[in-house]
C-alpha cells in the first residue's frame, strides 16, 4: 500500500497534481504542517466475525449486514470483517470555520488538507490492524457511500464502534458524519491475498466520469 | 443529606452497567434503557450485587434516556426514566444506598459544530431532570461529557427545574482536553461557578492516566471531586480491558491523596472492581486539597486567569470616542 503524503494527496483533491504552480506547491505544504501539528486524527476499530447469509453479509454480535454488490465483491472471501472510524475532531470544524471567515482560498486548501489527513489517519489505522494480523490479508476498505454501500449503514457502524463516546463522533438525521472530516469504513479480513478493488480505472464506478483519467493521469498504480 | 458529607467522607459509587450487561450475555450496541421494561429483574441483579460489593451512589439505567436517543424507540422519556428509577430503588430498598438519575450527553453536537440549539439541549435535559425527580432519584450526575456548553445545558437544567444535588463528570483523553478541545481548568471554573455540588471526571481513560487530570482538577475547584474511570483502555480485537480489579484500586490510591474523595468504575469494571475499590479504601479519609484561588475569565479551550493586567479586544464605539 503506498502512503501518500498529505499535501500531495491535498494537491490531488484541489484538482492540481503534477502541473501545480509552485506557489500553491508551497500554500499547501504549509497549510498541511500547520494543520499536522495542530490536529491529529483518532481512530478507534474492532474485529467482527461474518456470517454469510443470504447473500448478505451480517456482522456478528451486531444488527448490522451488509448486502450489495460492492460489499459481496469485497468480501466475498473474507470470514472477518474490521469496522474503521476516523476523526480530526471538532478541533479541525473550528480551523475551518474561523479560515472560511478570513480567506475563502485558504479554507479550501484547509478542507483538502483535512481530507488528506483523516485518509492517512485511516492509512495508519489500517497498518496497525495489518502488522496486528500478519498471517491475514486485508482488502481495501471501503466505506457507505461507495458503489452500492448505502450511506444507511452510518449510524449502525457508529453504534457498533461506539463512537460518540470514543472518538466524539455522531452521524447527523441526514446521515452525514458529523466532526465533518471523519471516515467510517470496512475492511475485510481473508486468509488469501486480495486484490485491489477500489483504487484503480478497473475497479472505480466513476471511471466514466473521472477528472484524473481525463487528464491522462490515475490515483492509483 | 448528601450534600453535607461530600468532601467530608469518601463516597464509593458503582461501576459499568454495559460492560456486565455483555458479560451476562446481551450484544453490545442497542439501547439499554429498553431493559428497565423488558428485563428489570436483570438490572436488579447487577444494582444488588453492586450494593453488596459497597456501592453507597447507583446509577439508574437513564444514561441515553433522552428525547433524541429515544425517538425511534417509540417509548418516552418519562416512561423509560421512571421505570429505570423505579427499578433502581427497589433495588437499594432497605439499604443505604442512593439512586441517581444518569444524564449522558445528547448524541448530538451542540451549535455552532451542530445544529443542536443550546435551549433545545436544555429541553431535552429538563425533561429527564423532571422526570427522575417524580420518579424519587436521590441525586441527578451527568456524566461522559465532552462539551462544556453541553454539560452547561445539563447541570443549570437540573438545578432549575428540581431541586436534586448535582454531580457533573467529562472525559478527557491522554491529551489532557476533551474531543471539543475543553480544558481540565475551563471546566472546573464553569461548573464551580454554576453550583454543581460535585466534578469530575470519567469514562476514556484507565486511572493511571487520568490521575494527573485530576491532580489539576483538585487544584482548580473547591467542590468534591469525583473519579470514575475505565478499568485501562479496551483490546479492539476483543473488546478486554487491561486493567485488573486489583491494578485498579491501586491505580487509583494516588487520587485520593491528590484530593479526590468521590470513587467509582467506569467502562470495562464490575462489582469485583468495586469490591476492590472498597477494600482499598478501607479506614481511608480524605486527603488535604490544594486549591489555587484565581479570578478566571473562560471559554471551553482557554481559561484565562485573571491575576494582572489583561489586554481585552474591545469593539471600537462607532463614533469614535
Amino acid at each position: 500500500m503506498e502512503l501518500y503524503t498529505v499535501a500531495e494527496e491535498a494537491l490531488r483533491y484541489l484538482g492540481a497534481g503534477e502541473g501545480a504552480p509552485d506557489s500553491l506547491r508551497e500554500q499547501v505544504s504549509e497549510a498541511a504542517k500547520a494543520l499536522a501539528a495542530a490536529v491529529r486524527p483518532r481512530y478507534t476499530y474492532k474485529i467482527f466475525d461474518l456470517d454469510c447469509e443470504e447473500g448478505a453479509f451480517r456482522l456478528r454480535n451486531t444488527d448490522l449486514s451488509l448486502s450489495g454488490e460492492t460489499a459481496a465483491r469485497m468480501l466475498a472471501q473474507c470470514d472477518q470483517a474490521v469496522l474503521l472510524a476516523c476523526t480530526l475532531g471538532t478541533n479541525f470544524d473550528l480551523r475551518l470555520l474561523a479560515a472560511q471567515a478570513r480567506d475563502m482560498a485558504r479554507a479550501v486548501i484547509l478542507d483538502a488538507c483535512g481530507s488528506a489527513l483523516v485518509e492517512s489517519g485511516c492509512d495508519a489505522a489500517e497498518a496497525e490492524i495489518a502488522a496486528r494480523f500478519p498471517e491475514r490479508y486485508l482488502t481495501d476498505r471501503f466505506s457507505p457511500g461507495y458503489g452500492d454501500l448505502p450511506l444507511s449503514l452510518q449510524p449502525g457502524i457508529c453504534a457498533a464502534l461506539d463512537t460518540g463516546r470514543r472518538l466524539g463522533l455522531h452521524t447527523t438525521e441526514s446521515l452525514l458524519l458529523n466532526p465533518v472530516k471523519s471516515v467510517t469504513a470496512v475492511i475485510g479480513l481473508s486468509d488469501r491475498p486480495q486484490m485491489a478493488r477500489i483504487r484503480g480505472c478497473d475497479f472505480c464506478t466513476l471511471r466514466e466520469n473521472c477528472a484524473l483519467r481525463r487528464g491522462g493521469k490515475r490515483c492509483a498504480d | 443529606m448528601l450534600t453535607e458529607t461530600l468532601g467530608k467522607k469518601l463516597l464509593l459509587l458503582d461501576g459499568a452497567m454495559g460492560t456486565v450487561l455483555q458479560q451476562r450475555g446481551l450484544p453490545p450496541g442497542g439501547q439499554p434503557e429498553l431493559l428497565n421494561l423488558t428485563r428489570p429483574e436483570l438490572l436488579t441483579s447487577i444494582y444488588q450485587e453492586y450494593i453488596a460489593a459497597g456501592s453507597q451512589v447507583i446509577y439508574a439505567n437513564t444514561f441515553g434516556a433522552n428525547r433524541l436517543k429515544l425517538s425511534r424507540t417509540g417509548r418516552g422519556v418519562d416512561e423509560i426514566v421512571a421505570s429505570a428509577v423505579t427499578v433502581a430503588r427497589q433495588a437499594a430498598a432497605g439499604t443505604d444506598t442512593l439512586v441517581a438519575l444518569d444524564i449522558g450527553p445528547l448524541g448530538e453536537l451542540l451549535e455552532p459544530m451542530g445544529s443542536l440549539s443550546f435551549e433545545r439541549a436544555y429541553d431535552c435535559f429538563r425533561e429527564m431532570a423532571e422526570a427522575g425527580e417524580r420518579a424519587g432519584a436521590d441525586l441527578a450526575v451527568i456524566e461522559t461529557m465532552t462539551d462544556l456548553y453541553e454539560a452547561k445545558a445539563a447541570l443549570l437544567a437540573v438545578k432549575e427545574n428540581t431541586r436534586l444535588p448535582v454531580f457533573v463528570t467529562m472525559s478527557f483523553d491522554e491529551s489532557g482536553r476533551t474531543f471539543t478541545g475543553c480544558t481540565v481548568a475551563s471546566m472546573a471554573r464553569t461548573l464551580e461557578g454554576l453550583g454543581a455540588d460535585a466534578i469530575g471526571l470519567n469514562c476514556s481513560l484507565g486511572p493511571d492516566l487520568l490521575a494527573p487530570l485530576l491532580r489539576e482538577l483538585c487544584e482548580n475547584t473547591r467542590l468534591p471531586v469525583i473519579a470514575k474511570p475505565n478499568a485501562g483502555l479496551p483490546d479492539p480485537v476483543d473488546g478486554h480491558y487491561d486493567m485488573s480489579p486489583e491494578e485498579f484500586a491501586a491505580a487509583l490510591l494516588p487520587c485520593l491523596e491528590a484530593g479526590v474523595t468521590i470513587f467509582g468504575g467506569c467502562c470495562g469494571t464490575s462489582p469485583e472492581y468495586i469490591r476492590r475499590l472498597k477494600e482499598a479504601l478501607e479506614g481511608r479519609i480524605p486527603a488535604r486539597r490544594h486549591y489555587v484561588g484565581g479570578s478566571f475569565v473562560c471559554t471551553p479551550v482557554s481559561p484565562l486567569r485573571l491575576d494582572g493586567v489583561r489586554v481585552i479586544g474591545e469593539r471600537v464605539n462607532p463614533t469614535g470616542k
